[in-house]
């Protein structure tokens, strides 16, 4: 079989290979395809040909170096069988620093996981969705990931995550969360308590409603996006290092506390990052996390309702002000609810909900008032609303609502309007047939969907927003070496 | 001879009197949690754990001593492992793999 597939991917590649030689300089047409791109209907049958060799040589799940070391099948930890979103159990699975195990020798614990796409816009994107890629129905290579997810010692657990990003065409060390976990009793109650060192902001959190693990789980990156967004909200993911101490007591109160520190430039681009895509820091940035959590109806009802809160001094990206600082504050609310149908079952079906509120302030430097000509303090609130119903682990379907409004100033925000107001829904269904305890092919989990976002406002504008709405429909596989 | 057999019989009574019969308590794993958060035993006593859920569980006992454990292995839903507590003393019990699946046992 993996004489199969390489046999199919070398005859896939060949002739793109030969073709190349042949074509211009990439000066000469600037909207040369890419390799991967140039692949075109040819990939799905490549990425085919690549999961049959891995699903009879390899045993998989998703993340699926977890699934081994405790023996669950994917469902366990994951509403819908396939990550990001967490049960109950994967939750506490994570809070126990990915130690949990059944004993026996499993062997390193390195995943791999693609992520494959194809993205319509409503109106095409003059000049092409991304460099190499058409103005509009583009086939791509979103990601291919390589973890090492799991035990490392007895008390200590780790995720690692490495990217290929096929639409940006580099790799990057992606998020990283490395755990030191202990037990024990405080006030007669149980008590959990951990360090964590990681590289995002709530990357750690175990609740899908804070904004790494949020809703959606994947999204396009050919299709159109707001241009305004809070730090808290990815602003410093892969760019700073931090590390943090949390503790859970009597399964009712978290608490968090990390110290962030930003990666200088040089830093960033060793680990993969293009340092001015984003915003910028060298500074410390604490951050903070409380929530209390409740079970209640023999384990049917999960819900958890917090806060958390960021803040740094950051020079925003893509030279929003020309260079100058702006120290950010991020203060917010969660809360999320979950109801399991027959907890004994990890097939049964689940509603579940998220909901966060991010209010961000701004204020810019004093060197940036005068040469911007932008106010000194800004403020951005992002809203978000989702909710999914997962039939039997295996069809879930999620609407999201979501809002991001702020202060109107044409010197700070890149919009045309200078308005960072976007609001919109995100409609998706995801298909997972494997990856439950009955499972035909036990070596391999899959994830098919189709998302749908539509805006209702974007940057600031009311005007034909509807050409920046898009569908995308993506191919998610994971598998265990 | 009437009278040697009732004796006999009377001593054999009084014995099962004298010495209490061995309980055996089961304790179910049900929706990824035990179903009682804690148990007293007299030396001697079991506890039964089933797997009501659907996917494969392992008990692992603690104690009495702080290094003395015992590993009851991968268990499969539907099966039942069973536990002599022989020794007096505080036992945690566990799940390897579902660390909230979990309970107390007190040996006197």
């Amino acid at each position: 079989m993996r004489n199969m597939f390489l046999d199919l991917l070398r005859r896939t590649i060949t002739p793109q290979t030969r073709a190349r030689a042949g074509t211009l300089p990439a000066s000469v047409d600037r909207r040369r395809p890419s390799f991967l791109h140039r692949l075109g209907w040819r990939l799905p049958s490549v990425l085919l040909a690549a999961l049959l060799a891995v699903a009879v040589t390899a045993p998989a799940l998703a993340v699926p170096s977890f699934a081994i070391q405790t023996g669950q099948p994917c469902a366990a930890c994951h509403i819908g069988a396939f990550g990001p979103q967490l049960t109950p159990y994967g939750r506490d699975f994570k809070l126990h620093g990915y130690t949990a195990n059944d004993g026996k020798d499993h062997g390193l614990p390195l995943a791999f996981t693609t992520q494959t796409s194809f993205t319509h816009t409503q109106q095409p994107q003059p000049g092409g969705a991304a460099p190499g890629f058409r103005d509009n129905d583009n086939f791509a290579v979103d990601q291919l990931s390589l973890y090492y997810a799991g035990k490392i010692a007895s008390d200590v657990g780790g995720f690692i995550e490495l990217n290929y990003d096929g639409v940006a065409q580099k790799a990057a060390l992606n998020n990283v969360d490395i755990r030191y976990v202990r037990e024990g009793q405080l006030f007669g109650q149980d008590v959990l308590w951990g360090i964590t060192v990681n590289n995002n902001p709530t990357v750690q959190d175990p609740w899908n409603s804070t904004p790494a693990w949020g809703f959606p789980y994947n999204q396009s990156a050919l299709a159109p996006t707001p241009t305004a967004s809070t730090l808290v909200d990815g602003g410093l993911g892969q760019r700073v290092v931090g590390v943090g101490l949390y503790t859970l007591w009597n399964d009712f109160l978290y608490l968090e506390s990390d110290l962030y520190k930003g990666l200088d430039a040089p830093t960033l681009a060793a680990l993969g990052q293009v340092p001015g895509d984003g915003d910028q820091t060298i500074s410390f940035a604490p951050y903070a996390r409380v929530a209390v959590i409740k079970d209640w109806g023999d384990k049917k009802n999960h819900a958890e309702i917090g806060a958390y809160g960021l803040s740094a001094d950051v020079v925003p990206g893509g030279d929003q002000t020309l260079g100058f600082g702006v120290r950010k504050t991020d203060m917010a609310l969660d809360a999320s609810y979950q109801y399991i149908s027959d907890p004994s079952k990890v097939t049964s079906d689940r509603l579940s909900a998220h909901t966060t509120y991010i209010h961000e302030t701004g204020k810019l430097s004093l060197d940036g008032l005068a040469l911007t000509g932008a106010l000194p303090d800004h403020w951005l609130d992002t809203m978000r609303f989702d909710v999914s119903y997962s039939f039997a682990a295996t069809i879930t379907p999620s609407v999201q609502y979501f809002r991001t409004v702020g202060t109107p100033d044409a010197n700070y925000w890149t919009t045309p309007n200078g308005s960072p107001n976007s609001d919109g829904m995100i409609l998706e269904v995801a298909y997972v047939p494997w990856g439950k305890p009955d499972s035909p092919f036990p070596n391999i989990n899959v994830r098919l969907a189709v998302q749908y976002i539509n805006y209702f406002s974007f940057d600031g504008s009311y005007a034909n927003v509807s050409k920046n709405n898009s569908f995308y429909f993506s191919l998610w596989t994971a598998m265990k070496f | 001879m009437p009278t040697r057999f009732a004796i006999a019989i009377a001593l054999l009574l009084g014995l099962v009197v004298a010495v209490p019969a061995a309980t055996t308590i089961t304790i179910i794993q049900r929706r990824l949690a035990l179903d009682r958060a804690s148990v007293s035993l007299t030396r001697g006593d079991r506890l039964n754990f089933s797997n009501d859920d659907d996917v494969i569980h392992n008990i692992h006992i603690f104690g009495p001593g702080s290094e003395e454990s015992a590993d009851l292995g991968l268990q499969k839903p539907g099966k039942m492992l069973s536990y002599k507590f022989d020794k007096a003393g505080a036992y945690r019990v566990r799940c390897n793999i579902h660390p909230s699946v979990k309970m107390a046992v007190t040996v006197n």
